[in-house]
């Protein structure tokens, strides 16, 4: 009966400390939102990634969404709050590629998700020296928009080392905030006919 | 157990642990050199041929165009930005024994290089040219052992042209995925 | 000369055991025989399907993430075409409301938390669209929304009493490789059943 010697003891508490500083130096750890890197950018400012560089052009808020320029009126996306669209373009390098699923966030804690259609649900860099623009709409709460910020995730696999996004949409508080609904509620008519992806060479 | 025995038996336990402790620390770094390994070149030709994952790849040509016609001589759309260029590679592609080759032929889709490691991939939905773009165009399918004009269509920016340095054979779907191979000119 | 190891070892090989080796013999047939019981009752499980109550519609349910006011259904019928076989389906009208107060965050209703309970068989999930769309997120702050939660049934199917069977979500930790020791949004524990008397409809196809 030698399962108890005193050698094989050890080996097996070494086994458990070493099951523990595995678990607390655990990559997998990356995957919580403490230790996945943040970059912070605002609307206006290019971000500038690996291979690629994004840029959020102009945020519009409206009481209609278009989604092609027909007069049909079941393409028309009404709402109880508000829509705001998120203009961008993102200039490619060296390769092609998926920055991450865009959704915005509110200083109240709210997350907002994108329209599946027409709008852009995802950030991609195209092809090497194109600059491709496109929209993103969501449908939000006019009463929690203060600190309204553009997210891009990438994708949650066991990838170590991603880097997040938050865009500041300039919108600090919940005055400015609506400010902006009413102008769009005044307007008659206030509609957004949401822009088809547009590539151009860049500059 | 003799005591030989017994003491191989500690250490090769001790070495298990270590290396498994190792392993979880190393992993990620691995894996970020797996990816890397995906888009390095292992080789370079000057226009080949050069034959790879049963394949054999020739490079005829790297023209510029400013638009394309179809066998009826009309223009074939092609979505090209203010700016940017048509650019066709002409290659001559022989399938050799071996390749998997069912009803619908294979992939050999090609990657445009500059000399700033910029890559391009071909420009998709292209249709009716008098040449095949691909390698499982049912109106114009491959055979073992014969060679084939294909026409590689890519869109770059204007500029990149002059820098242009060749085309990279693929490593999906090939036998020798190690194998990624600049075909220049 | 044997070692100290080898002396401790053969004294803990005495006492320990060869001085009670019936009881640990005993012992360890009383697990083998407790294993085997086990296996052959088929196992260690509850028996689930706690009994759920069962209202009339119209009923509102609060879900915790989401609240939805079951209103009413229809058996819509749509006979053989030329280029169609016949199908029904069962319609229910649904408003929803996202009441997530610990994330705030936008969120489509799942089919899996309404499903209709059939005679024999399992119960079917549904096809929610709301506003005419299909997986439409709720916003938190903003009104009710028309839903609807359809079914794929027999097209023979004639049963009038539908009912709904409403599940509900839990928000705790999940402790998954993804999300860690995070809380999310899980489906959780059936809440309620909902009756009500189906009018028949039949659409003509065009």
């Amino acid at each position: 009966m030698k399962i108890y010697r005193p050698t094989t003891v050890i080996v097996g508490v070494v086994f458990v400390l070493l099951g523990g500083i595995l678990r607390l130096a655990d990559p997998a750890e990356v995957l919580d939102d403490s230790s996945r890197q943040l970059v912070r950018g605002s609307i206006g400012a290019p971000l500038t990634g690996k291979d690629f560089t994004l840029t959020v052009t102009r945020v519009k808020f409206a009481q209609k969404v278009l989604q092609s320029e027909s007069d049909d009126p079941d393409e028309v996306l009404t709402t109880e709050g508000v829509f705001v669209a998120v203009e961008f373009e993102v200039a490619g390098r060296h390769l092609p590629e998926t920055i991450g699923d865009l959704s915005l966030e509110t200083d109240g804690g709210a997350t907002y998700e994108p329209f599946s259609s027409p709008s852009a649900t995802s950030a991609t860099a195209p092809a090497p020296g194109f600059t491709e623009s496109q929209a993103a709409v969501f449908e939000v709460n006019p009463a929690d928009l203060a600190g309204l910020t553009l997210r891009v995730t990438p994708m949650q696999f066991i990838s170590y080392f991603t880097t997040n996004y938050a865009i500041d949409l300039g919108i600090p508080s919940e005055d400015v905030a609506a400010d902006l609904v009413a102008k769009a509620s005044t307007a008659t008519g206030q509609e957004y006919l949401v822009p088809r992806p547009q590539l151009r060479v860049t500059s | 157990m003799t005591r030989a025995t017994n003491l191989a038996a500690r250490i090769a336990v001790l070495i298990a642990l270590v290396a498994a402790a190792v392993w979880s620390i190393v992993q990620p770094a691995l894996d970020a050199a797996e990816k890397k390994k995906e888009t390095t070149i292992t080789e370079v030709v000057s226009r080949g041929p050069v034959e790879v994952g049963d394949i054999e790849w020739k490079l005829e040509s790297l023209r510029v165009y400013t638009q394309l016609a179809d066998t009826e001589g009309k223009k074939v759309d092609v979505n090209v930005p203010a700016g940017a260029s048509i650019v066709v590679a002409m290659m001559e592609i022989k399938p050799l024994d071996g390749v998997a080759m069912k009803n619908d032929g294979f992939l050999c889709d090609t990657q445009l290089m500059d000399d700033e490691d910029n890559i391009w991939k071909e420009a998709d939905s292209v249709y009716g040219l008098t040449l095949p773009t691909g390698c499982s165009d049912e109106d114009h399918p491959l055979t073992r052992g014969k060679a084939t004009k294909v026409m590689k269509v890519f869109v770059v920016p204007s500029k990149s042209v002059p820098r242009l340095v060749g085309l990279i054979t693929p490593t999906i779907g090939t036998l020798n995925p190690e194998k990624r191979v600049l075909i220049s000119l | 000369m044997e070692s100290l190891d080898d002396v401790i070892d053969a004294m803990i090989a005495d006492r320990v055991i060869h001085r009670h080796r019936r009881k640990w013999l005993i012992a360890l047939a009383v697990v083998v025989i407790l294993a085997l019981v086990i296996l052959v009752f088929g196992g260690w499980k509850k028996r689930t399907g706690a009994a759920v109550d069962t209202v009339d519609a119209p009923y509102s349910v609060d879900a915790s993430r989401f609240e939805y006011g079951i209103k009413s259904a229809k058996i819509v019928r749509t006979p053989k075409s030329e280029y169609q076989k016949a199908e029904a389906k069962v319609v229910v009208s649904i408003d929803a409301l996202n009441t997530d107060e610990e994330t705030h965050a936008s969120a489509p209703i799942s089919g899996r938390d309404m499903l209709l309970v059939v005679g024999d068989g399992e119960p079917l999930e549904a096809s929610i669209r709301c506003k005419n769309e299909f997986g439409y997120d709720l916003v938190y702050g903003l009104p009710r929304v028309e839903c609807t939660a359809e079914y794929d049934v027999a097209p023979d199917y004639t049963d009038t009493h539908v009912k709904i069977g409403v599940i509900g979500q839990a928000y705790e930790a999940e402790s998954s490789l993804v999300s860690g020791d995070d809380p999310v949004w899980l489906q959780g524990d059936a809440l309620v059943v909902v009756q009500m008397t189906a009018t028949v409809e039949t659409e003509k196809q065009p």
